[in-house]
Formats: C-alpha cells, structure tokens, sequence
C-alpha cells in the first residue's frame, strides 16, 4: 500500500483537549496522546478511517478524509434457479466454506464501542462471537451467542439488518459497506447447539401465551434459568409467524423446529391447539407466577380500495399457508399445481413480497403495489432483489383506487399514482391513473396491528418505540447518532431506532396488570422477529431476577435488591447525606448505584428493585411545601406499573409540610408503592434508623430459622448472602448469630459454619460502625444486640 | 456533615453494552501539577455556591441586567440627546463599561463572557431558549473549518483591530457619538446572532468577539482558574464526557474546553454549562492566585502568544496616536493616499503589526543572543502545531509580556473613566425627560490630568511589576533549559519586561506632553 492511499486525517489542535475519547474508541490503535500539547496524534499508516473517532470526538476536533481501507464484502451464495415454479429451497444460502467465513470474519475491526451491539435489538455480543468465528471456534461463538439469543439461527436469516446490527456497523457509518454480521452468525449457528444449562429449579412457573419469536425468548431465559415455563400455543406447533408469516424459501420450518425442539429439550412445556382466551387471564394468573401474552398482532390492515366489498381479498397468512401447502402436497407433479394465474398483492412489505414470490411458486404472475415513495420503501433491499429477479412486478408510488368484478370471474384492479416527497410524509393520493389490470386474485398485505380485544384489555398498548429527546449518554458518545446517511440502512437513523427498540424492549418488563406481562408484536404492534425476541428475553431476566428475589426459602437463589438511589442536590447537601445512605447500604446489598436525578431515567428505574428518591423540600410554608421540582419530574415519568419499590430520603431546613405525603402520593399515582420514607434535617439525625426501616420493608424476608437451616442443610449458600439477605435488621442478624451458634453447639464447628458466622458478625460490625458515628441515642442499642450476638 | 464517597457504590450508570474500551492514557503527575489549582480554592464545595451554580437560570440572570442596559444603548444612542457627555449610551459605554471590563478581566478573567449580552442575547437563539436546557439548535450548527479555527485567538484580534479602527474613524468612544455606538453595539449583536446561525456553540467568542482575545490573554492574569476538574482520574474513567458533548442538565461547553485538561483560563467562559452537565459531580469552580494562567501552562499556545503581541501594538497605536510626531504622520499619509480622515488605515496598520513585529524581533534577538542552538527543538505543522528555536523563547516572552499589555490597556482607559464617568448620573436622570446639561456633574472630574498621568504610570508600574515575576517565574521552566547563560539569559528577561514596560509608561508622560 502506498503512502497516498492512507486516510487523511486531521487534529483540530485548537479544540482537541486530550479528552481521548477517540483514543479510547479507535479499533486499530492508531490515535496516541501527545501529553506535553494535551493533544491526540493520529498515525495515518495504521488508520483504516473507520471514522469512529470522528464520529465520537465531542468537539468535532477530528477529520478524515478517504476511503474506508478494508477488504471487499465476502459475497454470500444465493440459490437461484431458472424456474421457481414449486421450489421451496432456500434462496439464501450464505457462506459454504470455513474460508469464507473467516475471510468475512476477518474484516470486523472488533470496535472497542462497537455501535453494532447497539444496532442489535438483543445487543448479540457481536464482536464477540466474530472473534471466535476467526478461529473457527463454533462453540464458543454459541456460548456467545445464547448469551443473547434464543435463535441465532433464524435471526440471522430473517433480520433486517441494514437497519440493526450492519446498519450501524462503523463501516456503514462511514458511508462503506458493513461486516457480513448475518452471514457470520448464521453460519456459526447452522454449525452448532447452545449447551444446556445445569441450574437448580427457580421455583418460578411462567405461563406464555403464543409460541412465537416473543414468547420463546422468555420461555428459554426462563427455563435456562431454572423456572417452570407453559407455552399455550394456538396452532399446532409453536413457532407463530415463524412458521406462518415466513415461507419455506427464506426461512425454512427445519430451522424453526430445530429451535422448538431446544425449547423443550428445556423442559419447556407446550400446549398445542389451545387459544387462550383473555378472560382466563385472572385464572392463569392465579395459577402461575407470571402470565405473558405474547401472541403477536394478528389483525390485518384491510385494504382502502373502492369496491373491494365486491369482490373476494385474500389475507396474506392464508395465501401463504394456501400456497405453501399446495406446493407440498404437488412436489412432485409442479406442473399440476393448483393457484391463480395473476395475483395483485396490494402492499410491497415483506411479507407483501412472500405473497409474491410464492404466487411465483405457483407458477402465476404477481404484481406488488406500494403507495410509498420506493426510496422511503420498507421492504428490505434484498428481500426485493430477489422478488424482482424471480419475476415479480413491485410498483411504488401507486395504490389500487378500485376494484371491480368481471363477468369472467377474474378482478379489475386500476392502480393511480401516490406521490411521497419524504420519508415522514403520509403518500398523496392523485387521480391519475396509472393502470388497469385484470386479475385473478387480489391478496391484502398491507400489514398488521394488534388485536381489538387486546388493546381493550390494555388500554396502554400499543408502546411506542419512542426517541427520547435526551439520549442515554452513553449512546451518545457512542456515535451511533452520529453516522453517515447509507444505502445499507436505507438511509433511516440507525441509531434512532436502535434507541427506540430499546425503549420497547426495556418496557417489555413492566406488568400491564397483577403478574401479567406483554411482549412481543402484542406490545409495540407489528415489529420484527428479533425485537420480540428481545423483549421476551428481557422480561424472562426480569422475572427471574424477582424470583430470586421473592423466593427466599430456595437455597442459593436469595437476592438483595438492586438499588438505584436518586440524588436530587443542587447544594450538596442531600447529596452528602444520600451516599451515606447509599454507603451503609452497600455493605447488605451487591449493587447499588447513587445518580444525580437528571441521570434517572423512567426505563434506568425499570432494571432496579428499590429506587431511592433523595430529595429535599422545596416551597414555602405559606405556599405550601413539596419534593424539589427535578424529582417530583421524575416520579411523573416512572412507568406505570414498574415493580421497583419506591423509599424516600427527604431533607428540608425548616419544615418539610406535607412535601412527604404529597410525593408518595404522587409515586402511588404511578402504580409505584413506597415501602419508606423519612423526612430529617441536614445533620442525618435517624439515618440509620431509616436504613434499618428500609430494610425492613424491601430486603427478602427471611426467617432466621429457614436461613440457618439453609446454610446447613445445602450447604450452598454463600456467607456474603447471609449479610445480603438479611440487610441492615439488628433483631434478625442477632437471631441468625444466636441461631447459629445454637446449630454450631449441636453439631460442632465446621468451615462453613464458621464462615457465616463470620458474615454475620461482619454485617454487625458494620451496623454497628456506623452507629457509632450517629448520635447518642443509638448507642443503646448497639449494646442490647451485641448481648446477642455474644 | 462528613462528605462521604463511598467505595463500593458507583456514582455513574454503567454502559451495560460496551465493555471493551481501550484504557486512557494517564498523564504524568507533574503535567498538570503547575495549574491545577488547590482543592480548598474550589468555591463550588460551598452549598449556596453550588446551589446557584446548578441553577439553569443562573447564567441567564448575569445576562438579563446587561441584556437590558446594552437594548437602551442601542435604543438611546439613535433617539436620546446627541451631545455624548449626557447620553446614556455614550456615557455608561465608555466612560463606565469599557473601564469596567478591563477591571473584570485583570481581576477574575472572562467574567464579561459569562454575562456578556450580545453573545448571551444571540445564544438565546441558538439554543431557542433563555436558559432551559433543549436539544435542538436553531441555525446551521456548522463547525469552523480548521483553515480559520487553526488561527484561534488571532482571529479575534483581527475584528478587534477593525472595531478599533471604525472607533477611531468615527470617534465613537472619546468622548464619543451616541448614534455610532448604538451601530456599533448593534453590528456586534448582528454579527454575533449571524454567526451562531451558522456556527456551532460559542464559535463567535471563541474566534471572532473582537474583546475574545483581550479577555482570553490579559484575563489570564485574574483570579478565577474557573471551572476544573475535582478529580482527574473520575475524567478520565469517563466514557461520556458530557461536559464537552452535553449531558441532561447541561449544554457542552460553547467554548471547547474540557475541564479535565484545562491548563488556563483563557478559553473558560465561566458558563457553568459543564458544572451542571458533569453525571459524576466531579467539576468544580476554583479561585487561583493571580497570574497562574500566565505563568502555569505547559502549553503555551502561538495564537496567544501572537495575540498578545499585536493587542500590544495595538494598545501602542493607541498611545502614540496622541503624539503630535503621529498627527504629522497621519497628515502626511493622507495627503499621500487621498484618504482624508483620520485615522489613515496605512499608519494604522502599520503601526500595530510594527509594534508587534518589533517585540518579536527583539525576542529573536534575545533567541539569537541566548538560546544554545543545539538545544531548538524543531516541529513542522500549522500555525497552531509548528515548533521552532524561535517559538521556543517568543511563546514564553510574550505569555510573561501579558500584565504589561493588560496594564496598559487599563491604563489607556483611565482618562475616560476619571474625567466624564460622574456624567453617568446625568445621563441616567435624563432618560427621564430631565434636562441635566448644565449639571456640574456633567464637567465633574474625580481625577484631573496631570495626576491621571501619575495614576497610569501607577498602573504601569504594577503591570511592569508583574510581567517581571511572569517572567522570573517562566524562566526556571520554559527558558532556562535552552540556555548555557542562565544568569545573564534571566536578567535580559527582565530588562525585556522593564524595558517594554517602561516603553508604554514613557508614552503616557509624551502623551500628557503632547495635550
């Protein structure tokens, strides 16, 4: 390579500050910090302008010019035969060789923040599990991938990618074309099987409702982890769209079946045929821990046309089952093949272009009609490739004004022009006419919305995938938002619709009612396999990491909760106060995170079991106190319904008033319950009487009898988690030393004994620590319990 | 109450997907040793201190006065009373602000910027708000192209040379005409509201304000390192920087600082922007002692250090203009080029770019005499990068050279502020339709020549003063090693300061001569 062929790449000395950001970032190494300028050098030799540094730089100090200097994109092999008629075999093959795979795998930069993880609505760790395809170690990239995935090997052929993980691939950000990352995984994924997971049972049963991408993302967290899972499934297998929405020749039912029978190699439990009716639901709740609804959103769009009450139009899905299983069933006679000759698929989506393709199958003639601009177009780019290459007609900017039956049993359709001038724009409908045409069978694919009875069930569905206009900084300093407009992606802002997947799939955790859940399609209306996927599989996590904590008889499975404490302190004051809470907390609990409250986000609230809210009084006397303004904000955004617990650290310096009452209301408003709360001046008089409340109300409650009885029946709970457990309670530490010591003198000292004796001294020197640095008031106690504790 | 930081809380959100960061590069302990100011110097450690810092609307009550006294001048200086003496916009412009200014600038630093109305007024815009914190900008929010951003403060100085050019065209300031100050008020509001249409952030002050480079090089005397790092490590660990990108509660710094490497105060516009934005709480707001940002930084940068040079012989056109030699001059040219008013841009010119020319000189005079060659470092680069024998001596001399300058330009404004700033009274009470011509305030001085002349001489004095304990202080580290002859190296420094000085002080007693 020659010296002109390297990237340009210039440092803005003036604005470069050293902060290194683009230094932390730069896959290959090539950025290094000048210290006595405070200043970033670049090595332009060893650059492959990625422009990930550009992308990341926060005071735009940094510029590259010239070509991305990676290897050309590994083709994938297609199949493409001369005639399509009746051939289901799948058109993508993808790589054939090791080679290939490697050589494609070859090209990831392993991007230290790789903005791919991000485009993946299940965040797949790919960089991760590409590295291991380098070394052709198969297994090792399942482990990876089951991390994430409960079907890496239908993600991989049905995701739209330029729009997730290759659309924010940072060389689609830089404008080139992206690491194959579906290719790869589906290679690695055809080629292996996840493990099985050796756990201990949860005593968690979850039932789920439809066996599609959704709920077979919980049903295998869920089972991985060690829970009950029943899948009440409608159709004969499970599978939903999978099998239904997707033909043999993109997706082929081997695959799907081959990840069902993983799912009950788990002890999942599927009950075939059986449609579950929504009243049942109160009863299933009773009956299970959790109830998911995850059957997808069936109802579809109808079209708009004039006259189509005249004449007959066929829904999608059941031109596809129709055609699927005439094709079956004339396998081996192609010729014979019943079906209509021509057919007008009105919409020009995926599946509008499935329901093309397998008119093809059949051996007819197929046009697509698409209101939409073909630069605004959701079809994915290959998906119509191959339809135009196998012969069907795709229209953009045309809708079907009229329909109109004809003597001789076929349809007139006349199509007019649509005029779409951006991406946002609703397309104009004009009367000019652009054609008339006759046809045998008209077919609805205009898509799908939830079903009637399920959006009044739950009046808050759908979610949207909202944009938040202030973006998780870490997001942000990512570069996601920040990438080149690209073919790959269709040009749509890769980053802002990673964030809103990710608000949906954050949502999915929150119960819509007592223990009962929505995921999937039922949620956000018609999405993609993976983000329903994903947002089971959040949900799955979320149940069990409740169950572990609500199960405190299960040995080894007891859990504090994950503190979130909000800290709302302009002056510093609470603040000061707040850490100390958050520090004698830390010593019961294993995670625990104190953030100013503009750091608080509603979906942040979601991933933790106790919200802290540090807050202090604001208001006069006169006017009526009330918590300050940014946290009485952020209690009014809490999701509804959240299973976060709620406690309050209030400061005021004169008089808080009815500040308490008035945001415990508020935080009850939001389906939020407040297990405590405390009003004190700034000295932190009561702090730890406080503490000991919360943990009172929040920690698992536990028998001392059951956890000393625990720890030596199994022998498998950890010291540490006694302390966890048990949280800061005086009573109950003492009850479990006395315990203890009780069992110790019956049976005589072992190891273990020994060591969670130590724990629960540990937990009491802590207590009793930080007592002493509290008033005079407590000291008394401190001494009742070391009686106790002996 | 003990503060507490707990060890095993965290104080930040996780990243929970990325995880594989490469590890910062750790500066040495000494690189920042010499600015980073003491961590009892941080005010914000004071509750009602940081209380109103962490306000959104703190910025913009600091605005709001200046906001509403710079929209009378606009509005006085075209319908108030012509005569300069008595109208409001003539009165508190020059005999009161311009003095003001300088007082700010020597004492804490950019604490103009941080209130400044015409910035303020055009970043309203920009940011579509008074002080919430929104995200999207109105404008084009273009960077500056390194072309022009590679000349940092320099550009600045370029617009200030030419605001003083029409100043002295139009004799807008001394004593002065109100409708030309109420233009003059209004082009920098047009300009500045153009620019952040077009630019990102704060690029109007940062390169083009015509008082950006004057308060970035003479306020690095004050006394306000501004806002800094609590803790370096904590900066470092950040993988977010919303102190430079913007975070929820706060804009990214509109001047391009990062306050984790902030060696200076010279490009801090005490905004507060990064103190409210900081997810960890880790910005603080520090005093230093005077002259710190002067003499502490290890980066001296060659567009101040060239900012420094030609605000000097700016401020020296200044004086000399005053002299009866440069009215022949100035006669002269004029009859040569057909210009007819003074001042001729020839002379002008000419004389700012020999004052700064000249200093350089003998700063490559004192290279020549002292620096050991073997010991020149050579780096090739923009006007911003390029290292060379003769930067090596001219940066530091010039950064010691800074209290002189700013001395002077105080010194320079003296005159005004002690013979007409009691006008301001009646300037005000006329607003209100009272005739205060024959007011003897109007005629009153608080300090009559010739102890004007002593008092500037007295300013003089401390800015010589203080260039010299620049100097002394800037010698051990930045010229010392290039040089075999300390001693003498070190007292042909100081000669420089005193000499230069003494220069300026000369010409306020020719000055004084020549009225």
């Amino acid at each position: 390579m020659t010296v002109s062929e390297f990237p340009q790449v210039t440092v803005l000395k003036d604005r470069c500050s050293g902060c290194q950001e683009c230094l932390v970032r730069c896959p290959v190494e090539a950025i290094t910090l000048d210290e006595f300028t405070y200043t970033v050098d670049v090595d332009e030799s060893v650059c492959v302008a990625c422009r990930q540094c550009e992308r990341t730089c926060p005071f735009s100090a940094i510029h590259v010019e010239g070509t991305v200097r990676v290897d050309a994109r590994v083709p994938a092999h297609l199949f493409e035969p001369q005639d399509v008629r009746a051939d289901l075999h799948e058109v993508r093959v993808g790589f054939l060789t090791d080679e290939e795979l490697v050589a494609e795998a070859s090209r990831c930069l392993n991007c230290p923040d790789a903005t791919c993880v991000r485009g993946c609505p299940t965040h797949n760790d790919i960089p991760a599990f590409i590295e291991r395809a380098r070394n052709l170690d198969f297994d090792g990239a399942r482990a990876v991938l089951s991390a994430t995935s409960s079907m890496p090997e239908i993600c991989s052929r049905v995701c739209d990618t330029g729009t997730q993980c290759e659309g924010a691939c940072s060389f689609a950000l830089a404008g080139d074309m992206p690491v194959a990352i579906h290719e790869i995984e589906r290679y690695l994924a055809d080629r292996s099987a996840p493990t099985p997971p050796v756990v201990e049972s949860a005593g968690l049963s979850v039932a789920v409702i439809g066996g599609g991408p959704a709920g077979i993302g919980v049903a295998d967290v869920v089972a991985r982890g060690g829970g009950q899972v029943t899948i009440f499934e409608a159709g004969a297998e499970i599978g939903g769209l999978l099998r239904s929405g997707i033909p043999e020749f993109t997706l082929p039912n081997a695959v799907v079946s081959r990840v069902a029978s993983q799912l009950e190699e788990l002890g999942v439990e599927i009950v075939p045929n059986t449609r579950v009716s929504l009243e049942v639901l109160d009863d299933l709740a009773r009956s299970f821990d959790a109830v998911v609804i995850a059957q997808g959103a069936n109802a579809p769009l109808p079209i708009t046309a004039a006259g189509k009450e005249n004449v007959n139009v066929t829904e999608a899905n059941d031109f596809l089952d129709r055609a699927y299983h005439a094709i079956v069933d004339h396998v081996s006679d192609p010729q014979e093949l019943p079906g209509p000759k021509d057919v007008l698929v009105v919409g020009a989506g995926n599946t509008a272009m499935d329901v093309a393709r397998m008119t093809r199958r059949l051996g007819g003639t197929a046009t697509c009609v698409d209101w939409m601009d073909r630069r605004f177009s959701l079809v994915r780019p290959d998906e119509l490739g191959e339809a135009e290459h196998e012969g069907v007609e795709v229209l953009f900017s045309v809708t079907v004004a009229s329909l109109r039956p004809l003597a001789n049993g076929r349809i007139a359709a006349t199509l007019v022009a649509t005029v779409q001038e951006d991406r946002q724009q609703r397309p104009k409908v004009t009367d000019k006419v652009f054609r008339v045409m006759e046809v045998d069978e008209v077919v609805a694919a205009l898509g799908y919305r939830i079903e009637p009875e399920l959006l009044a069930a739950f009046p808050s569905l759908p979610v949207r995938k909202e944009v938040p206009i202030i973006k998780d900084r870490h997001w942000v300093a990512s570069g996601i938002f920040n990438g080149l407009a690209n073919d790959i992606s269709r040009r749509m802002a890769v980053g802002d619709l990673s964030v809103g997947r990710e608000h949906a799939r954050v949502r999915a955790q929150v119960a819509l009612k007592d223990h009962v859940y929505v995921v999937g399609d039922s949620l956000i209306g018609p999405s993609t396999v993976v983000e329903a996927m994903a947002q089971g599989r959040k949900l799955g996590r979320s149940l069990l990491d409740r169950s572990s904590r609500l199960a405190p008889s299960v040995v080894g499975r007891l859990r504090p909760p994950r503190v979130l404490v909000s800290i709302d302190s302009p002056g510093g004051t609470t603040r000061a106060l707040a850490l100390r809470l958050a520090d004698l907390l830390s010593s019961v609990t294993n995670e625990i995170v104190a953030v100013p409250v503009d750091q608080v986000t509603p979906d942040l609230v979601t991933d933790f079991d106790l919200l802290v809210l540090a807050t202090w009084v604001d208001g006069l006397v006169v006017g009526g106190q009330h918590a300050s303004p940014a946290t009485d904000h952020l209690v009014g955004q809490l999701p509804l319904g959240a299973a976060t617990q709620v406690a309050v650290l209030m400061t005021y310096g004169f008089d808080p008033g009815h500040a308490m009452s008035r945001l415990e209301t508020s935080v009850t408003q939001r389906g939020l319950h407040v297990v405590a709360q405390r009003a004190m001046k700034s000295h932190g008089d009561g702090l730890f009487d406080f503490a000991r409340e919360l943990c009172e109300a929040a920690w698992p409650d536990v028998e001392s009898a059951d956890l000393t009885k625990a720890v030596f029946v199994s022998g498998e709970l950890t010291p540490s988690q006694v302390g966890a457990t048990v949280g800061i309670r005086p009573e109950l530490a003492a009850a479990v030393a006395r315990s203890i010591n009780e069992m110790r003198a019956l049976r005589g000292t072992d190891e273990l004994m020994t060591q969670v004796m130590t724990s629960v001294n540990e937990l009491q020197v802590v207590i009793d620590a930080w007592r002493r640095q509290d008033k005079s008031a407590q000291q008394g106690h401190v001494a009742r319990t070391s009686v106790l504790i002996q | 109450m003990t503060k507490v930081e707990p060890t095993k809380v965290k104080l930040v959100t996780d990243d929970v997907i990325s995880k594989r960061l490469h590890i910062p590069v750790v500066a040495s302990e000494d690189r920042f040793k010499a600015t980073d100011p003491s961590k009892s110097a941080n005010v914000a450690s004071h509750p009602v201190i940081a209380r109103i810092l962490s306000k959104r609307v703190t910025q913009f009550l600091m605005i709001i006065p200046n906001q509403i006294i710079f929209w009378l001048v606009i509005f006085l200086g075209f319908l108030g009373v012509v005569d300069p003496g008595i109208n409001f916009a003539t009165a508190i412009t020059w005999y009161l602000w311009f003095c003001l200014v300088f007082v700010m600038m020597a004492v804490i630093g950019r604490a103009w910027c941080s209130m400044c109305p015409f910035g303020g007024f055009a970043e309203w815009i920009q940011r579509r708000t008074f002080f919430k914190r929104l995200q999207k900008p109105l404008g084009l929010g273009r960077k500056l192209p390194e072309s022009w951003a590679q000349w940092g403060f320099t550009l600045s100085v370029g617009t200030f040379v030419f605001l003083t050019f029409l100043e002295e065209y139009f004799n807008i300031a001394g004593p002065g005409t109100p409708r030309d100050t109420s233009w003059m008020v209004l082009g920098i509001v047009v300009s500045a509201v153009t620019f952040y249409l077009v630019f990102e952030r704060r690029t109007f002050c940062r390169y083009f304000c015509p008082l950006s480079a004057l308060i970035g090089s003479v306020g690095s005397m004050g006394t306000v390192a501004g806002f800094r790092t609590n803790d370096r490590a904590v900066c470092l660990a950040c993988t977010t920087k919303d102190c430079m990108r913007g975070g929820s509660s706060g804009y990214g710094c509109p001047w391009y600082t990062w306050p984790g490497s902030a060696e200076s105060n010279a490009a801090c516009g005490l905004c507060t922007e990064c103190y409210k934005a900081c997810p960890s709480n880790n910005v603080g707001f520090y005093l230093q002692s005077p002259l710190t940002s002067v003499i502490a930084p290890k980066r001296r940068r060659a567009d101040i250090a060239w900012a420094v040079a030609l605000l000097w012989g700016l401020v020296l056109y200044q004086q000399v203009n005053a002299t009866n030699v440069y009215a022949s001059l100035d006669n002269y040219l004029n009859r040569m080029t057909g210009w007819n008013h003074y001042p001729n841009p020839i002379d002008y010119l000419v004389i700012i770019v020999l004052g700064a020319l000249l200093t350089a000189a003998l700063f490559k005079g004192y290279q020549m005499l002292f620096v050991d060659p073997a010991r020149g470092v050579h780096a090739e680069g923009n006007f911003m990068e390029k290292v060379n024998p003769f930067r090596q001596v001219f940066l530091p001399l010039s950064y010691a050279l800074i209290p002189i300058v700013g001395m002077d330009y105080f010194a320079r404004q003296l005159p005004k502020f002690f013979k007409h700033v009691p006008r301001l009274i009646p300037a005000i009470v006329q607003i209100f339709g009272v005739n205060t011509s024959k007011w003897s305030l109007v005629n009153y001085h608080l300090i009559s020549n010739p102890a004007i002349v002593d008092v500037q001489l007295v300013v003089m004095a401390i800015g010589i003063i203080g260039s010299i304990y620049a100097v002394l202080k800037i010698f051990g580290r930045d010229l010392a090693p290039l040089t075999q002859h300390v001693v003498g190296a070190k007292v042909a420094a100081v000669t420089l300061m005193v000499a230069l000085g003494g220069v300026a002080g000369w010409l306020y007693i020719i000055m004084h001569a020549a009225s």
